[in-house]
């Protein structure tokens, strides 16, 4: 018979499963097809910052049951003021910049939530390597304390742990001064210690060898 | 390195990884988020600047105008350079594709082209296009035209294209060419040398020139009647030309399955003949057709997918994971026989994983299926391999006396 599904046809006529054309040009491309309003550049956004976005969102707000809401976000902000980047260069920047944004908004609007309305904690450890048990309950105890923890001290604790920026990285991000920076650090983590100590008092003890080295 | 850095690569090791589906399902959600986003806040905007105006001024006509001016097309953006865009052909145009091929694009034709790698696709908008391909292993030519997909085996063949009417014309010169999308849905239509393919509207037709082949015609006619009933045509129909540079979209199954809606992609997938997508799809496509099965509760096509997952692909991941599903379906009603699948689960896939699910919910099957010594057997070895799991607490309730 002549008619048959095929496969590899049904996977991307449009979108869903556009895996063959992906992205492949430069950020001056793509910022010229964004400015000029075309319909094609929002896929080529997400193409290209796909990956940036969700692990910034992992790193800042862990695995958390509005994970996509929150790269739905992010992408719908990129999109709407993309018209603002003029050189491409800061364009990838500026992009986990907007993530940065997102990801500390909701963790302000969640803080109030929580004092208000006795909201629970959005922190679905399942979404993990769900075949490690310790991976799971890591996360869950790491995630467990930085909610405790002020946003933007959280937000400068994982960017700079989680996210491996450098100072600079994260002064830029938390548009402060390197200096700043370094306070807010060293108080995020003086924070952390502090409560990780009073809400899971074995979380850092299991990285704390008696060499000071090794695995947990 | 200080406790808290250890503590920190530990976190990004035990991170999830964004699958494929993830993205798949964010970026349609995205790309069909944006154009209303866009349109309501372009209009919102001017609406505003009008409403000010008018009032202001206090010219009313004004404003409507303005409000008019928000509805026209976007202007056809500049192509970057791995891609070239023709907004408007003025002159018969001929472009050599690499070593692939030969494009040529009719007068008052809007084309787009996007090279990747071995992979071509001509996106056009409007007008007429004729390709001559020059088959190479593993690379792939097409024409995406609003709704519909061309894909070249091998050939010269021509895509003429009228989004304000719906119609889609495709010629076949040389070599054979696949049609798939629209009105066509997600069954594909091989078209060989000197037919043609006609769609206006709704109405589908393959042609021979020089006379029309019954045999070919008949051949063709069971599968495109049994395209999407009225329904699902609406939801397919190649919508009119919204602007020079925006192509339309055809939801395949796949697609409404990425965007959530599984009802409607079951809906779709057994009207292209369920039985038979269960039959030729490929392994990754079957344990999605599965998902869409069980996610909107059709309990019996979902078995029947896992069923032949576990069947043909028993090596890849939906195919282990087929069990642990059988058991979830079959949990309520026949928990005798979905604690034999979460063992198979269990036996196959340890380290999957859904491993502390299947062992948990095992406790929970044996005990309801009256096998309280399994059941016990099932909690020990829960509570020894997951101490603080979810189920923990089940487990521990058996182990008491």
């Amino acid at each position: 018979m002549a008619v048959t599904p095929s496969s590899e046809l049904v996977r991307s006529p449009s979108g869903a499963r556009l895996q063959v054309l992906t992205w492949q040009g430069s950020d001056e491309q793509l910022l010229e097809l964004a400015h000029a309003g075309s319909v094609h550049a929002a896929g080529r956004l997400y193409d290209r910052f796909s990956k940036d976005v969700n692990r910034v969102v992992f790193h800042l707000m862990g695995p958390d049951s509005e994970h996509d809401d929150l790269v739905q976000e992010t992408f719908l902000r990129v999109f709407r003021s993309i018209s603002q980047v003029r050189e491409a260069a800061k364009l990838s920047s500026w992009v986990v910049s907007v993530a940065v944004n997102v990801a500390l908004s909701e963790l302000k609007k969640r803080k109030y939530r929580r004092w208000l309305l006795a909201e629970k904690s959005k922190v679905d450890a399942n979404e993990g390597r769900a075949d490690d048990h310790e991976a799971r309950q890591l996360l869950r105890s790491v995630f467990g304390v930085l909610d405790a923890m002020p946003a933007s001290e959280r937000t400068t604790f994982a960017l700079r742990h989680m996210d491996e920026r450098t100072m600079n990285e994260v002064a830029e991000l938390m548009s402060v001064s390197l200096p700043t920076a370094k306070r807010a650090l060293a108080k995020a983590e003086h924070r952390f210690e502090t409560l990780a100590a009073r809400i899971d008092p074995s979380l850092l003890q299991r990285f704390k060898s008696a060499d000071g080295g090794g695995e947990p | 390195m200080s406790a808290l850095e250890r503590m920190a690569a530990h976190v990004r090791k035990s991170m999830p990884e964004v699958s494929d589906a993830t993205q798949a399902r964010q970026r349609v959600r995205f790309v069909n988020a944006v154009p209303s986003q866009h349109r309501t806040r372009r209009i919102a905007r001017v609406v505003a600047i009008a409403l000010l105006t008018a009032t202001s001024v206090g010219a009313g006509g004004l404003a409507m105008k303005v409000f008019r001016g928000a509805t026209s097309a976007p202007v056809a953006a500049p192509a970057p350079s791995n891609e070239r865009w023709w907004p408007h052909v003025e002159q018969h145009t001929v472009e050599l594709v690499a070593d692939r091929g030969e494009l040529q694009l009719e007068v008052s034709s809007t084309a787009h082209l996007a090279q990747s790698g071995s992979n071509v696709e001509v996106v056009l908008e409007r007008g007429e296009a004729v390709s001559h391909v020059v088959p190479k292993r593993g690379t792939r030519w097409r024409v995406r035209a609003g709704a519909y997909l061309v894909q070249a085996v091998g050939t010269r063949f021509s895509v003429r294209y009228d989004p304000s009417m719906s119609e889609l014309s495709v010629r076949v010169d040389e070599g054979s060419v696949q049609v798939t999308g629209g009105q066509l849905g997600v069954s594909s239509v091989q078209l060989e040398v000197g037919e043609v393919l006609s769609v206006v509207g709704t109405r589908v037709a393959i042609e021979r020139q020089g006379g029309a082949s019954d045999a070919a015609i008949a051949a063709r006619q069971p599968a495109i009647d049994s395209a999407p009933s009225s329904s699902a045509l609406s939801e397919l129909k190649p919508a009119p030309a919204q602007s020079v540079s925006g192509a339309v979209k055809a939801p395949s199954w796949l697609e409404l399955q990425a965007a959530g809606d599984y009802r409607g992609a079951l809906e779709l997938a057994k009207q292209l003949g369920f039985d038979q997508l269960v039959v030729t799809s490929t392994c990754s496509e079957l344990t999605e057709l599965a998902d869409v099965a069980r996610l909107a509760r059709d309990s019996t096509r979902a078995q029947q997918a896992l069923l032949a997952l576990r069947g043909r692909c028993l090596s890849s991941a939906g195919g282990l994971r087929a069990a642990f599903l059988l058991g979830r379906l079959l949990d309520d009603a026949n928990p005798a026989q979905a604690a034999s699948w979460y063992e198979k689960y269990l036996s196959e896939a340890a380290g999957d994983r859904f491993a502390d699910q299947a062992l948990g919910r095992l406790i929970s099957a044996e005990q309801r299926a009256g096998q309280s010594g399994r059941a016990k057997a099932a909690a020990a070895r829960y509570i020894r391999l997951y101490p603080n799991g979810s189920y923990a607490e089940l487990a521990r309730s058996l182990g008491e006396p």
